[in-house]
This record gives structure tokens, C-alpha cells and sequence, in this order.
């Protein structure tokens, strides 16, 4: 595969991420899917005149779109999903389709969260969030663990300037 | 200490605050007044307009009120202000934190040589300004001579120390901060500006919009004059429409040229060690200062309209401050030649080049531009074709691929020691620099079709006033980019 640069960034997020985005994309699914099963069962009967084959176009669409959301798209973010934290810069690499990735130099960091739901909770990760003064970037599902000891290195890493600001 | 006086501003302040709060109170009064009209003769009423002066009365004392408790005082490298009757407000400014002194005087100010200073502080929002509404012209001079001088420069050299230290390339830095260069804009240049600054579209709308309201009112004796002057033996509608427009198009452009003028005249920018000043207009002056390393990146902006005469504009993405007058305090320089150009930078901002040459995106990336903007008209067409006379969008296909093969043309990227370079159309065509040092960081991104073909989309973020800006080239050539990131990474 060609990217950008051959070298791509070393460290992967967590493989747990698999199954926390394979549960979430089918709680998604489950829930999108209220919306045609309700216009099954109750509008249809409602209004005798409108026909069921919207209803099962519907449900279709969505379990087209959770196979994809809950297993194929997670293969692919995880397979992309690359990042690197060195003395000096944060590179991330993160894409399906379109691969990107973002080059953050240390000392434009501003501060540096971890958050996670209640899903990523269960599976013990969490999300890594590296704010500079302009942007934003996250580094998703890496084990609880790995994002607080980022969090520290980070943190130690990027020195406060005022210089530019 | 002179300086530490405690000091009250010029007495103006009661009449501006007055006058302010008497205007403000007026249109509630009057709806209350349409709203009863019915019922009550208007002439009724307007007997007893006399009752408007106890509210001018108290609104008057309680400016002479405000203007007595408001006091201010200057010394050790802190602004001291003091205001409130029951709730006693005081605050401390330290002038490491100021941001910019805005000074601005409007016609009735002018008359008595007052302004008002505005400063504002790192942090944006309502609370991180202080207005001082009057004061004497020479005091708001000496109050931003004070709060932009003395220890800050000290603390700021040896923050210039410091980045030498890490940067290991500040030698040519020490000679350039010693420059002191001003420029003013002719009036000529101003006129040129506005004529080409295209806001007369914006206007004509308005124009246009209130003209068909109040159209209905012209009687018709005078149009029918009008046509038969303007075209005789003609009565056709499509003509006195045409006429009309015409007319009206010319009206506000030249409205919009007189309004241009009056707001820029006098346009000039002063480069003195690390600052800019820059002022503007003839009725109402504005004047601001800008320290040079708030600039996260210069954008030279050629317009539409004036890129066929050669001319361009020079806008600052600035950090910091500057919410509401954020229009204004971008702009460097509203009007130039192209040719100018480089000595102008090189007068005021030395820090910043034109680099000598660009490297354009390769000739493959042509028909990804014109696929973009064709694409994108074709989708627009197609459902149109089922609308009748829908072949005639059929005439968007051309300029789509005008506009995709000049943004092709515009695309190019170069870097030196410390500045990146961006050349880019969307409408406008823009030309961005940016240091090193003032990227926020830097991506890069490309499709399969784009990695089939070598190419990569690059992009980069800088601190703007309202929050982040990010500039973006399409289709770079992957060895371009990859040099690109080297640059922003090698450290």
C-alpha cells in the first residue's frame, strides 16, 4: 500500500476496540431499527393504504449499514489507525477510505484528556484527546493503562510556551 | 509619581453615556406609543413630549454619577480601575497581558481631540476588555505607550533569547526588529480598492430588495417619461427591467465606492521594532496596534475582480482578541500591486517572503480538479434536465471547468528555512504564509484513487480569532508532500 510516507507511525490502538465497536455499531443498529419496525406494525396500520415494502427497505438499509458499521468499517479503522509519540512530535495516522495523517509538534500541545463511555469502560479502554490551540485530535480504544501512561509522557513532553501565542 | 495618579476620564464621557442611554430608551417608548396610537390623538401625545426630559435629566446625572466613580490609575506595570456606585467593581490589568490598545475617535471626539481606548486581554469574551470611553487624545496615547512598553520589552527579549536558544537561528532577527517603516495608501489606491472590492453585490441586493418595495409608489407618469426618454418607440417591460437594474447596479456601485473610501482613507500601516499600527478613516478614525508575533499567517488575498488589474489585498489571521472589530484588524493592507508586493513585505513585514518559486501540483492532478468541479456541476444539472428550459444549466459546465482548471493552475506549495508557502483558488485566489513556529500541525490525506496516483491532499492548522483556521492544497505530488512534513518535522 502506498501512503504518504512508507514509514508508517509503529503503535496500533488496542485490538479490544474490535469488540467494543462491533457491540456498539449493533446497539446502533438495533436502535435505528426501531424506526421501520414501528412503521411496520403500528403506522402502516394506521393509515391502511401506505404499502410494507418501505418498512422493509428500511430494515434492509440499516442492516446493510450496521454490518458495515459494527464489523467491516472496525477491521478497516483498526488495520489504518497508527500513531507514534516521540520526544518531540505526535504523529497519527487514522482513515477508511481517505487516510490521514496529522503530524502535532510537542510544544503546540495545549492539554491532553482521556475519556471513555460506559461500552469502552466495560472493555477497559479509553480515548486519548491531544488539544493544541487550534485543533483537536483523538487517538481512540487504547487500554486504560497505555492512554494514562501517554497522558503522563505527553504531558511531561509538552513544555508551555508563551512565545507565539 | 506622575504616573500613579488616580485619574477620572475627559467629562465627554457624561454626555456620551447620556446621550447613549436616552437613544436606547427611545424605541421601546415609540413602539409603546404605536401600539397605543389607536386610542389616544397623537397630537395628544405630543404635548407631553416635554416628560422626556426627566428621563434625559436622570440619565444625565447618572452618567455625571458614573463618569465621577470611574476612576483609573497607571502604575508598576498594572492598569487600576475603579467603577460602581453599589456594587464596587475594581480591576487590575497587567500589561504583560494586554493584547492590543485600540484607539478610535468618532466626529463629535474628534472636535474636542478625545478618544476612546479600547485594550484588550489574552481570553476573549465580554470580560477580558476595558474601555475607557473618553479621554484626551495625547492621554490615550501615553496610556498605550505605557501598557506596550517598559518591562514588557525586557521580558519579550529574553523570550527572543530563549527561542534563539532553541531555535539556533536568531542572528538576522536582532537587525530585523530594529525597523521602523510606514506605508500609506493613496487615495487613489483606496478608490481602486473599493471599486473592485465586489461589495456593491452585497449592496445591490439591498438596494434591489428595497427598490421593489417602494416601486409600486413611483408613479407611473414618471416611468413612462423615463422609457420614453431613455428609448423611444419602445414600451417593452424586459427594457425599463433591464434600464432599471442597470441603473441601480451603477447607483450602488458607486455607493459602495464613496462608503469604502470614507471608511479607509488615510489607510496607513507603521512597522516600529515589534509592532504594527495600523489607522484608517476619515469620519470615524480607528487606529489599532498589533504586536508582530500574534500574526499566525498572512493571506494574500486576489480577488475576482482584481486579479485581472494585478492588484491583491494582505490579511492576517491574528491570535487572540479582536472579536467584534475582527474584520478590520485582519486586514494588512487592502490594496496593492502585485509588483509591490515583495518590497512592501519587505519594508513592514520582513519576517514573511514571497518565496521566488512555487512547485506546482503535477500535470496528473489536472483532471482530479476538473473532475471536482465538473462533477459536482454535473450532479446539479442532471435533475435539472427534467425541468423545462432545464438545458439551459446546462451553461454551468463551463465555468466548472474554468474554475477546475484555474484552481488547478493556482495550486502550488514551497518551503523554505522557516516559512511555509501555500498557493491555492477556491473563488479568490490566495496565496498563505506561515511559520514553522506558528502551525498548529500539519495533515495530510489522500483516497485510493489519489494514492494510485501519487497524490495527497496537505493541510495546515493556525490559531485564529475565533478559533482555527486550516489552509489546504489539493493533489500535491507525494514527494512534495513528503518533503513538506520532513520540514515540519525535523527538529
Amino acid at each position: 500500500m502506498k501512503t504518504l510516507l512508507a514509514n508508517e507511525p509503529s503503535e496500533r490502538i488496542d485490538p479490544r476496540a474490535l469488540k467494543a465497536w462491533f457491540i456498539g455499531g449493533i446497539l446502533k443498529g438495533l436502535v435505528l431499527l426501531f424506526v421501520p419496525v414501528v412503521y411496520l406494525v403500528l403506522i402502516k396500520d394506521i393509515f391502511r393504504s401506505l404499502p410494507d415494502i418501505w418498512g422493509w427497505i428500511g430494515v434492509g438499509v440499516i442492516a446493510f449499514y450496521t454490518i458495515w458499521d459494527a464489523i467491516i468499517a472496525p477491521q478497516l479503522r483498526i488495520r489504518f489507525w497508527r500513531y507514534d509519540i516521540r520526544e518531540d512530535e505526535i504523529d497519527i495516522q487514522h482513515g477508511i477510505f481517505i487516510i490521514r495523517r496529522t503530524l502535532i509538534p510537542m510544544i503546540r500541545v495545549q492539554h491532553v484528556d482521556t475519556e471513555y463511555g460506559p461500552l469502552m469502560r466495560y472493555f477497559g479502554l479509553a480515548t486519548l484527546r491531544i488539544s493544541t490551540a487550534a485543533t483537536d485530535h483523538r487517538i481512540p480504544a487504547l487500554s486504560k493503562e497505555k492512554s494514562s501512561q501517554l497522558m503522563g509522557e505527553i504531558a511531561a513532553l509538552a513544555r508551555v510556551s508563551d512565545e507565539d501565542v | 509619581m506622575k504616573m500613579s495618579d488616580i485619574k477620572r476620564q475627559h467629562p465627554l464621557m457624561i454626555i456620551m453615556e447620556a446621550v447613549r442611554s436616552f437613544v436606547y430608551m427611545l424605541p421601546p417608548v415609540f413602539l409603546f406609543l404605536l401600539s397605543i396610537s389607536e386610542d389616544i390623538e397623537l397630537s395628544a401625545v405630543l404635548s407631553y413630549i416635554w416628560i422626556l426630559v426627566i428621563p434625559a435629566v436622570a440619565f444625565f446625572a447618572l452618567s455625571t454619577l458614573r463618569w465621577y466613580l470611574y476612576t483609573y490609575s497607571y502604575e508598576e506595570g498594572y492598569l487600576h480601575i475603579k467603577r460602581g456606585l453599589v456594587f464596587k467593581k475594581e480591576r487590575s490589568l497587567k500589561k504583560e497581558r494586554v493584547q492590543t490598545v485600540n484607539i478610535r475617535t468618532g466626529l463629535l471626539q474628534r472636535l474636542l481631540d478625545v478618544a476612546t481606548v479600547r485594550i484588550e486581554t489574552a481570553g476573549g469574551g465580554m470580560e477580558s476588555e476595558v474601555i475607557l470611553k473618553a479621554v484626551k487624545m495625547e492621554e490615550a496615547q501615553r496610556i498605550r505607550s505605557y501598557l506596550e512598553s517598559g518591562p514588557k520589552s525586557k521580558s519579550y527579549t529574553t523570550d527572543e533569547e530563549s527561542t534563539k536558544t532553541t531555535s539556533g537561528t536568531g542572528s538576522e532577527h536582532d537587525t530585523e526588529y530594529g525597523i521602523t517603516a510606514s506605508y500609506v495608501l493613496p487615495m487613489r489606491e483606496i478608490f481602486l480598492a473599493g471599486a473592485t472590492s465586489g461589495r456593491f453585490m452585497l449592496l445591490f441586493s439591498f438596494i434591489a430588495a428595497a427598490f421593489s418595495q417602494f416601486y409600486p409608489y413611483i408613479p407611473e407618469y414618471i416611468t413612462d417619461l423615463l422609457i420614453e426618454q431613455l428609448i423611444p418607440e419602445s414600451s417593452t417591460d424586459i427594457l425599463l427591467v433591464v434600464i432599471i437594474l442597470l441603473s441601480l447596479l451603477i447607483l450602488s456601485w458607486l455607493v459602495s465606492v464613496l462608503a469604502y473610501m470614507v471608511k479607509y482613507a488615510n489607510f496607513t500601516i507603521h512597522r516600529q521594532h515589534e509592532y504594527l499600527k495600523i489607522s484608517w478613516g476619515l469620519i470615524e478614525q480607528k487606529e489599532f496596534t498589533l504586536k508582530i508575533n500574534r500574526i499566525q499567517a498572512l493571506s494574500i488575498q486576489e480577488g475576482l475582480f482584481r486579479q485581472p488589474f494585478g492588484l491583491c489585498a494582505i490579511n492576517s489571521e491574528v491570535a487572540g482578541g479582536g472579536l467584534r472589530d475582527q474584520e478590520y484588524v485582519t486586514i494588512i493592507c487592502p490594496l496593492l500591486h502585485k509588483r509591490e508586493l515583495a518590497t512592501f513585505l519587505e519594508q513592514i513585514l520582513p519576517e514573511y517572503k514571497i518565496p521566488a518559486s512555487m512547485t506546482s501540483v503535477p500535470r496528473r492532478a489536472r483532471k482530479r480538479y476538473l473532475f471536482r468541479t465538473v462533477g459536482i456541476a454535473i450532479i446539479i444539472i442532471l435533475p435539472l434536465q427534467l425541468l423545462p428550459y432545464g438545458w439551459m444549466a446546462l451553461f454551468l459546465l463551463l465555468p466548472a471547468f474554468i474554475l477546475g482548471l484555474s484552481r488547478y493552475r493556482a495550486g502550488a506549495t514551497s518551503i523554505d528555512d522557516k516559512q511555509l508557502t501555500f498557493r491555492f483558488r477556491n473563488i479568490n485566489r490566495y496565496i498563505v504564509l506561515m511559520m514553522k513556529n506558528h502551525i498548529q500541525s500539519l495533515e495530510s490525506g489522500s483516497n485510493p484513487f489519489q494514492r494510485r496516483s501519487d497524490l495527497s491532499n496537505i493541510s495546515t492548522s493556525v490559531l485564529s480569532s475565533p478559533s482555527g483556521k486550516t489552509f489546504h492544497v489539493d493533489n500535491v505530488d507525494d514527494r512534495e508532500a513528503k518533503k513538506i512534513w520532513k520540514w515540519f518535522s525535523g527538529n
